[in-house]
């Protein structure tokens, strides 16, 4: 089972949009998807369609096995919520992870067993327990940033190893994904070709700042099902695909979906 | 001594025997015979076979028929009752020697095609020669030259090696401003002396590129241009100068009036392809001004560009030539450009050609000076005395109302005879011409170009060749449309006035021949000049179709091109969608079928379009596309900046495949002259043909 995890130094820069749409990306594909929410601001399952009172989460069984919790959204579409939380319980999930270096096998066991799920996690920004110990299981790393001069610096930090050391380096690496990039803006062209052109091969994609994404997000569905030729929508399937392929996981040919441009009317 | 050989062959054996067979006299019966017999046996051959030895055999016989004929006119016809016949009798064998000359030459020029083909550069660019592209402007607008500019910036080659330059003899500030903003140089200079050639020669000064590439403002380079030229500069250390066809994308005034939309071979295809083909083929390829490239040294060596005549680019080849250079022509259509416009145009620009060359054949004659061969001599005859046309011409149009209108007999003897010898010249040459070149230019659409020019050229021909240092550079205006259709009688005045005179005295020769009590006309020759008044009258009419001036609304190419876009509205929602067609002002991109996008309440503000060299965003104003069952939308570009209108011109423009030849049916002389009837009916009828007249490139997916 392989699992992806989307982290990143700094907040704000579009983590959770990127992992609900990865999810359903992959869903649409066919492919069985868990997305596991270890931000406590608990906010990924308002992507998913969860109602703003449903307070459900595996927080509440930290040790046991988390399969309960997990709640099925769609067809292939499972979600695990961080769920509401105090700091006593964040504390003990921390030291309980701390303690014990296979706590993810023991906790999603019947996930991790099953070999075609799929597990897309996301993080609070900047360091966190939960990122330190899913390193151990995860095959890659998704590391969005925005198309702005301070990520310029961030991307050289990160690949000189500095800055979030022992945070992502599990299985094949991370990649960066430039979000909301917008070919109107001189500086943001200006950054998306340095980093074409200096950080070729650590770069996944690139996801068009697209007003699609935000209405989507208020209305709770993806963005394919807001905006069906939604460029951002279209982006980060073309990252699902490249992410497929570098697992060497299979998507049955066709069923992914890569943004029909039109339906044939005859 | 196998040379030695041949020669003694020729002079005893060859040259006695055409001697005989051009001079002996035969009477008319035998003649006739004779004449269809020869027509016989080339019309055999040439549906026998098409090789190349079989056209020079029909060009052989051709050459007989006409030399007998005139062989026949000079020694037999020229006995004249009165000094008046004589007068004119001598005037139209004058005419008919010319043509005579001119149709040797050509068949000379003509009857060896080179097939030149591109020099790959080598691998190590450092071994590429430095190149300075210069685009000279005088009075275009900046729309014009704009593009140019930046297709050359699209040129494949070193950058280091490449420098391109505007040179401006217009003085202008939006001019310099642009060619800072686009990152070019800009050269302008004080005083405008020798117009194009004194502009090119002030920028020779300023800068110091091995070789130097010139476009006229509206001559758009693909990208592989100096890639294809640059090579023979390398391989043939001796050259000097290598041209490429100038192709126009936009309906010349001919084209566009009396074609309208029938695939007819473009009056310039014949000088572009088998005239510079067999030019080469003699060393003898001359510059046309654009589209080509030339060696600094040798250029150096000649003191600049010629200054002399108004045809600076012919005259510079040909002093090139006498200092030893060699030139070249590349048959493959490597830049596009704007034809001229109008019908007014065409004759300013041709009015400009006569005299240069004229000029050149008063000042530089190329049958006198030093340094060309025989063959670079006979060439450079032949393109000068070619400009003489206007005078035979006219002298042609005029001629057959002498007999009908004033009873002047201007050709003496048997009618017969004159038949039996005139008609086998006429069919041979044309029917050779056809043979070598049909493809190129239809049968008597010569006729036609030569005649919507005549009355046009008579008089700055006769004033040049007395007088050739009278007289200055005019440009050709490019680039304006014709807005809406009107008759431009003023350039065909001269016409109309001879149609009527054509038709007046056709009918009072017919008026002769009823009352024989009070006229004294003889049936064969009155009926003779009508003939051929009728056959003036038609190629005079189509001449004049071509003072009607159609609408033309659309000078832009439109690319058919596959590639997916997108498009943002002005809330920010950014949509996928196919891009169908795009041109340099606007786009046609596939409708939202799903129906979430309302492109009404939240109009469409930018497209993004991804190129394989780079992706850019363009503001754009949507002009159709609004209801969901519209299948496409069309968008209009507003304010393109320079970076995105670099783009537009690599990919509209600048493609190695944008301009193919078109290829034309094989002429046949009578269907060429039923084509010729067609297109006068249609243009009296306003018979537009469906398939719109502007050019379109077809169908490139990437």
């Amino acid at each position: 089972m392989p699992v992806i995890s989307v982290c990143s130094p700094k907040g704000g820069v579009g983590k959770t949009t990127i992992v609900a749409n990865l999810a359903y990306s992959f869903a649409r594909s066919g492919t069985k998807v868990v997305v596991v929410d270890f931000d406590p601001q608990n906010a990924l399952r308002l992507y998913f369609g969860m109602p703003l009172n449903d307070e459900r989460g595996f927080i509440n069984s930290p040790n046991s096995d988390w399969t309960p919790s997990c709640i099925n959204i769609d067809k292939n579409l499972f979600m695990l919520p961080f769920g509401k939380s105090d700091k006593e319980q964040r504390t003990a999930l921390d030291l309980a992870m701390q303690s014990n270096p296979d706590y993810f096998k023991d906790v999603q066991k019947s996930i991790f067993e099953d070999q075609n799920v799929l597990v897309i996690a996301d993080f609070a920004p900047g360091y966190s327990q939960a990122l330190e110990s899913i390193t151990a299981v995860s095959n890659l790393q998704v590391v969005p940033l925005l198309a702005d001069a301070a990520s310029v610096s961030l991307f050289s930090q990160l690949l000189s190893g500095g800055l979030m050391e022992g945070l992502v380096g599990g299985g094949l690496g991370f990649y960066i994904v430039l979000n909301q990039i917008d070919n109107r803006v001189r500086l943001n062209r200006e950054v998306q070709n340095f980093c074409q052109q200096n950080f070729a091969d650590n770069l996944l994609g690139m996801v068009h700042k697209d007003t699609s994404v935000v209405e989507a997000a208020g209305q709770q569905i993806s963005v394919y099902d807001y905006n069906k030729n939604s460029v951002a929508s279209y982006d980060i399937e073309e990252i699902a695909r490249k992410i497929a392929i570098k697992l060497g996981f299979d998507v049955k040919k066709g069923t992914m979906i890569i943004n029909p441009l039109r339906k044939q009317n005859t | 001594m196998r040379h030695f050989f041949s020669y003694l062959f020729f002079i005893f054996i060859a040259l006695p025997i055409l001697v005989l067979v051009v001079t002996a006299p035969m009477s008319s019966h035998n003649q006739f015979i004779f004449g269809l017999t020869t027509i016989g046996i080339c019309l055999f051959a040439h549906f026998f076979s098409k090789k190349h030895f079989v056209s020079l055999a029909i060009l052989f016989v051709a050459v007989i028929s006409s030399t007998r004929y005139i062989y026949f006119r000079i020694t037999q016809t020229l006995i004249f009752p009165s000094w008046i016949d004589m007068f004119f009798g001598y005037i139209l064998l004058a005419a008919e020697v010319y043509f005579y000359f001119i149709l040797i030459l050509s068949f000379f020029q003509l009857s060896w095609s080179l097939k030149r083909k591109i020099v790959p550069l080598p691998k190590d660019t450092s071994l590429w020669p430095t190149v300075d592209v210069y685009i000279p402007s005088y009075n275009e607008s900046l729309e014009v030259v704009r593009d140019t500019v930046l297709a050359a910036q699209c040129l494949e080659y070193p950058k280091d090696k490449l420098k391109i330059y505007l040179l401006d003899d217009g003085k202008r500030k939006e001019f310099a401003t642009f060619a800072t903003e686009a990152n070019v140089g800009y050269i302008t200079r004080e005083k405008n002396e020798f117009a194009k050639a004194g502009n090119l020669n002030n920028a020779m000064k300023l800068t110091n590129g091995e070789l130097i590439a010139i476009f006229d403002c509206d001559h758009i380079t693909t990208k592989i241009f100096l890639q294809a030229t640059v090579g023979a500069f390398l391989k043939d250390k001796n050259l000097a100068l290598i041209q490429t066809p100038h192709h126009f994308y936009s309906p010349d005034p001919i084209q566009r009036n009396l074609y309208l939309g029938r695939d007819i071979p473009a009056e310039n295809e014949l000088f572009y392809g088998p005239i510079q083909r067999g030019n080469d083929n003699w060393n003898a390829a001359f510059f046309c001004g654009s589209c080509a490239v030339i060696r600094r040294s040798a250029l150096d060596e000649i003191g600049g560009f010629a200054v002399e005549t108004v045809t600076e680019d012919s005259h510079t080849a040909l002093r090139l030539q006498r200092k030893g250079w060699n030139t070249a022509f590349l048959d493959h259509i490597l830049s596009g450009g704007l034809a001229t416009e109008r019908l007014v145009l065409h004759l300013q620009q041709r009015n400009r050609w006569a005299r240069g060359m004229i000029q050149i054949f008063r000042l530089d004659n190329p049958l006198l000076g030093r340094g060309l061969n025989f063959a670079q001599r006979l060439c450079y005859l032949s393109a000068t005395l070619y400009f003489f046309f206007s005078i035979p011409v006219t002298i042609f149009l005029f001629t057959p109302i002498l007999y009908p209108l004033f009873g002047i007999s201007i050709v003496h003897g048997s009618f017969e005879l004159l038949l039996a010898y005139a008609i086998p010249h006429l069919i041979m040459s044309i029917f050779a011409n056809s043979r070598l070149y049909g493809s190129s230019r239809y049968s008597f659409f010569g006729q036609i170009y030569d005649y919507i020019l005549s009355f046009h050229l008579i008089i700055p021909t006769i004033v040049t060749l007395f007088s050739p240092h009278h007289g200055a550079f005019n440009v050709t205006d490019k680039g304006d449309t014709v807005d809406k259709s009107y008759f431009d009688a003023t350039s065909v005045r001269p016409h109309l006035v001879t149609i009527a005179l054509l038709i007046f005295s056709g009918i009072f020769g017919l008026v002769k021949l009823q009352f024989p009590e009070f006229f004294d006309a003889r049936l064969d020759a009155t009926l003779l000049n009508i003939f051929w008044i009728c056959f003036n009258l038609i190629l005079l009419i189509a001449a004049v179709c071509v003072g009607r001036e159609t609408a033309n609304k659309r000078k832009m190419v439109r690319l058919y091109l596959e590639t997916p876009i997108n498009v943002y509205q002005e809330s920010g929602i950014c949509s996928r969608t196919m891009m169908r067609d795009l041109s340099m002002s606007g786009c046609r991109f596939d409708n939202f079928v799903n129906g979430e996008i309302d492109i009404v309440k939240d109009p469409i503000k930018y497209i993004e379009i991804s190129t394989d060299y780079k992706t850019f965003c363009v503001p754009v104003e949507r002009i159709t596309g609004k209801n969901e069952n519209e299948s496409y939308i069309r968008t209009m570009f507003k304010d393109l900046d320079l970076d995105s209108r670099r783009e537009f011109v690599r990919l509209l423009f600048s493609r190695a495949d944008t301009w193919v030849r078109p290829e034309y049916k094989p002429d046949n002389p009578f269907r060429s002259f039923f084509i010729i009837l067609l297109c006068i009916k249609d243009s009296f009828f306003k018979n537009r043909r469906k398939d719109d007249i502007h050019v379109q490139v077809v169908g490139h997916n990437e």
